[in-house]
């Protein structure tokens, strides 16, 4: 009896770890991304966290792990719409972004359709859905019809347990305004589809939560050149 | 420049007169565009509501079958037919491949693959990639775990593939409106062949009639497109080709030794890929300008 208690405790130690390693990279990943949070808020230690969204019986309340974050005056200025005439002054393609861990212990087509309503629903032009589970295929269709109102992405809470981007061997990917993206291709004299290309499943581009088109200028040291920019269009 | 001193190249079509009639045909001919767009549109949306309503039905179907803690639902070898019946109705539109997300669904939800059954999907507790069934007798088999997982026994895998093999490839839109596609659910070997389905003899007939008619018609469709293909219908090249080769019998016999001949000369390049390209089909289209020179 006592030893199934022992064996219990631990496995919901490790979950709670590993809530805790992914709730810190989704965190570092909106800040990467531009979006406007506190150094605090982004490192979170785990006693603080336990603290906060640990149930009584002493696993982790998934449903209290959701966020938002608006995103910073440099993001908004970086990713403005181009002006036409009719309209001088458009938007900015972000806006603020919804992060959500999934409460459920499945994740259908049905969880997908609701989480996709609500942030149409609450105008979040972004939202990511953390699951712990694996996605049906069904579900990921979902993703499609709501693209329209709004990008929503997804994420495995095994895939987050390291932030990818401080590997060594991952270089520094930065993506391109508009504006830059138009000067570089006129600079090279090329073409869009002249560039390399990069997925967008691709683990930084989905991490950096690239679209299709965009370009992302990757940043790699050099033995010979101190640095090197390649540039890379998403597909 | 020596291209911008050049004169614009002269065509070398007769010259037609230019009608300037076109004026007052000109909002006919941009209601007749626009209905024609519309037309488009309306056969895309049409398209998207179909899918829109595949996807409907994948979430309902992955919470069949319907039952209450007071009333467990029926097995899966005698569903009720309130069930049998939606799920007959939903799945003929389906595509093999929609049928397998609707079994993946099923599976994300916990429950066996197929359908009509209540029960959980089996859990294999064990590490490796295959599983060995039936160890000892006559229908041994190994079977990749995840096969495995999808069902909750044999039978149920033999009851979901019974409705597979039934749907078809063709997009659901086109089948939409044709009332001869129906699913059947499978037999269950214990119930006797006079079941409810076959308590009226005319019914089957019309039934075994109707599956008749359809298999005729595949079969005419694929036949045709054979014969087609034989005849070599499907693209203007390949019909030129046999036409020319015809026409000009002994050119063509002579054509690749001098083709050969030529490529050892040196041809430019481009050429030459053509040539390697066509000899094939029409070598004769190669002897034409050896002559001249």
């Amino acid at each position: 009896m006592a030893d199934q208690e022992d064996a219990n405790r631990e496995a919901n130690e490790r979950t709670i770890v590993r809530t805790w390693r992914a709730w810190r990279t989704v965190h570092e990943m909106a800040a990467d991304r531009g979006y406007e949070l506190t150094q605090e808020e982004i490192n979170l230690p785990l006693e603080r966290f336990r603290d906060r969204y640990m149930s009584a019986e002493g696993t982790v309340n998934r449903s209290l792990l959701k966020f938002s974050a608006r995103p910073s005056d440099d993001m908004m200025r970086k990713f403005q719409k181009p002006a036409t005439p009719n309209d001088p002054s458009p938007g900015s393609d972000c806006g603020t972004i919804w992060i959500e861990f999934l409460d459920e212990s499945t994740l259908g087509a049905e969880q997908m359709r609701k989480f996709g309503k609500f942030c149409a629903d609450q105008n979040y032009a972004a939202g990511v859905l953390v699951s712990n589970v694996a996605v049906s295929a069904s579900a990921k269709k979902e993703i499609a019809k709501f693209a329209q109102w709004t990008t929503i992405e997804w994420f495995l809470e095994d895939d987050l347990l390291i932030n990818i981007t401080h590997h060594d061997l991952v270089p520094r990917h930065v993506i391109l305004s508009r504006e830059e993206k138009a000067a570089l291709l006129k600079r090279y004299r090329l073409k869009e589809t002249q560039l390399p290309r990069i997925l967008v499943r691709d683990p930084v581009a989905k991490y950096l939560g690239m679209k299709r088109g965009q370009v992302v200028k990757i940043i790699r040291k050099s033995e010979t050149a101190g640095r090197y920019a390649s540039y890379r269009l998403c597909v | 420049m020596a291209t911008q001193t050049k004169p614009p190249p002269k065509g070398i079509l007769k010259k037609t007169k230019i009608t300037t009639e076109p004026t007052p045909e000109e909002p006919d001919a941009a209601v007749k565009a626009r209905n024609l767009a519309i037309h488009h549109a309306s056969i895309i949306h049409d398209r998207r509501q179909m899918s829109d309503a595949i996807s409907d039905s994948i979430i309902d179907l992955s919470k069949l079958p319907s039952g209450s803690a007071s009333s467990p639902p029926p097995s899966a070898a005698a569903p009720s037919d309130e069930d049998a019946a939606t799920f007959t109705s939903q799945v003929r539109l389906f595509q093999p491949s929609d049928y397998e997300d609707l079994i993946e669904e099923r599976n994300c939800l916990g429950k066996c693959g197929y359908v009509l059954c209540p029960k959980p999907r089996i859990k294999v507790n064990q590490t490796g990639e295959f599983k060995l069934v039936n160890f000892g007798r006559k229908d041994f088999a190994i079977v990749p775990k995840k096969e495995m997982e999808r069902w909750c026994s044999q039978t149920c895998a033999r009851r979901a593939m019974y409705i597979k093999v039934q749907l078809n490839e063709t997009a659901a839109w086109e089948r939409a409106g044709i009332e001869g596609i129906q699913i059947e659910l499978y037999q269950e070997p214990g119930s006797s062949k006079t079941g409810k389905k076959s308590s009226d003899p005319a019914e089957d007939i019309t039934r075994d009639l109707r599956a008749l008619k359809l298999e005729a018609d595949r079969k005419a469709a694929s036949d045709a497109r054979e014969l087609a293909l034989e005849r070599g219908d499907t693209g203007d090249k390949r019909k030129n080709a046999t036409g020319r080769c015809q026409r000009e019998g002994e050119g063509c016999l002579r054509g690749p030794s001098r083709a050969f001949a030529r490529s050892e000369r040196g041809w430019p390049s481009t050429s030459r890929g053509i040539q390697t390209k066509v000899r094939s089909k029409r070598p004769c289209v190669m002897t034409w300008p050896a002559r001249k020179n």
